[in-house]
């Protein structure tokens, strides 16, 4: 009986043996932080912030583009990370995003691909380390809105800007990943994935504040 | 091994059951589970179900004069949960729900106690998000447990079962992600229901 139950508890332990899954390096992400300089500046939104409130205006069938790139990202990291939803009412919106280029020109994130263009408009005080809500998405067509490739491309810059408010405040430098700057793919990369996990799971070195607060 | 568990359950619905001896239960309980993935970032990450309410229906049929072999499924359904080893806070995941079966031989062990082992199959379901995004998955098992019947009323036993089982968890999404290997995932479980009473 016991030369059984020895043997038993040996197969079990074979079975058993190695039980740990092999988690990944994550190596090959890229910068995500702004710099200036040696100083960097590390953003994501905080759960007790999640959903983050969308205001889209509804033209160029953007709501719904914007909610495919919630969706894109939410579908992408592992521990929900980041969260999103509509908002009717812009004045409780944490992003606004718009048709067109920003009143005053400028805009520090800027996605091209041939047909549309887009940016994310962050107001970043360095010295501060503050950010000052709402954040601004806009998008500009380059052909006419209703061809479905311009549709594909507002789809595609749209997720690439979603990644930008996500906190994601940098480029990548390949074109495989959707935060390429000029992006040509519709979902997030394993690059991407893997840089907005990371940075998911990274000290925040900015406040935020809402104008007029 | 799916042979082997075609073979189990055509001999358990297709041969003549030999009505008087056929067994069968059902029960109700909760099970625990170890942790599913354990990952990195920064900081260890630990992905597990929570105590999980469940459901087991068995069937089993004489192979011996004191043994028997059958078939049990189990289904559990719980919370998913992500936790740091910081510990600020656990992270919501979704459900994750599982559906087993489990090819199995019983035998005695004491006045009331049977012991039962057996292999088989389990299926993991959650949210279409995180470590499912790419579907659910379906691992090989291996458990075993023990029994205690005592009589209750004429026709039927009061039953009282724990049980462990052991499966190698990973999902499609995890290795499309670089998660290398599998993960040993244990679970234990108790339950109370009703079985047929061979009085």
């Amino acid at each position: 009986m016991s030369r059984r139950f020895i043997t038993a508890a040996c197969a079990l332990s074979a079975v058993t043996a190695c039980g740990e899954i092999g988690a990944p390096t994550r190596a090959d992400h890229y910068e995500w932080r702004f710099t200036n300089g040696p100083d960097t500046i590390s953003f994501h939104w905080p759960r007790t912030a999640h959903p983050v409130r969308f205001w889209v205006a509804d033209t160029f069938n953007l709501p719904t583009h914007t909610e495919t790139a919630i969706a894109n990202w939410k579908r992408a990291l592992l521990y929900r990370d980041f969260e999103g939803e509509l908002v009717a009412d812009s004045n409780a919106a944490d992003v606004i995003v718009k048709a067109g280029f920003p009143p005053g020109g400028g805009g520090i994130l800027i996605g091209r691909a041939p047909e549309c263009e887009a940016l994310t408009d962050i107001e970043l005080d360095f010295d501060g380390r503050n950010i000052t809500l709402p954040m601004h998405v806009y998008v500009a067509r380059r052909f006419d809105p209703d061809l479905p490739e311009t549709q594909r491309c507002f789809a595609l810059v749209m997720t690439h800007e979603v990644g930008h408010v996500m906190g994601i405040f940098r480029h990548s430098t390949d074109p495989d990943d959707i935060m390429y700057f000029a992006p040509t793919v519709e979902q997030p990369s394993l690059r991407d994935r893997q840089t907005a996990e990371i940075l998911h799971q990274s000290r925040v070195t900015v406040t935020t504040t809402r104008r007029g607060e | 091994m799916l042979r082997f568990l075609a073979t189990l359950l055509c001999a358990l619905v297709f041969v003549p059951p030999l009505e008087a001896q056929l067994d069968y239960y059902a029960r109700v309980g909760l099970t625990g589970s170890s942790h599913l993935v354990q990952d990195f970032i920064f900081q260890p990450i630990s992905t597990t179900p929570g105590i999980a309410p469940t459901l087991v229906g068995g069937l089993s049929m004489p192979l011996a004069p004191r043994y028997g072999v059958g078939i049990e499924g189990t289904y559990t359904t719980g919370g998913l949960s992500a936790a740091t080893e910081a510990g600020d806070e656990d992270i919501d995941l979704g459900n994750v729900s599982t559906l087993s079966a489990l090819a199995n031989v019983d035998g005695p062990l004491g006045p009331g106690f049977r012991w039962r082992v057996g292999v088989g199959i389990i299926s993991y379901r959650g949210e279409d998000a995180g470590l499912f995004a790419g579907g659910g998955t379906l691992r090989w098992l291996v458990g075993g447990g023990l029994d205690y019947r005592f009589a209750a009323f004429s026709s039927w036993d009061i039953m009282v079962s724990g049980r462990y089982d052991m499966n190698r968890f990973t999902t499609d999404e995890l290795r499309s992600r670089g998660f290398t290997r599998t993960q040993s995932v244990h679970r234990g479980g108790l339950t109370l229901g009703l079985a047929r009473s061979h009085r």
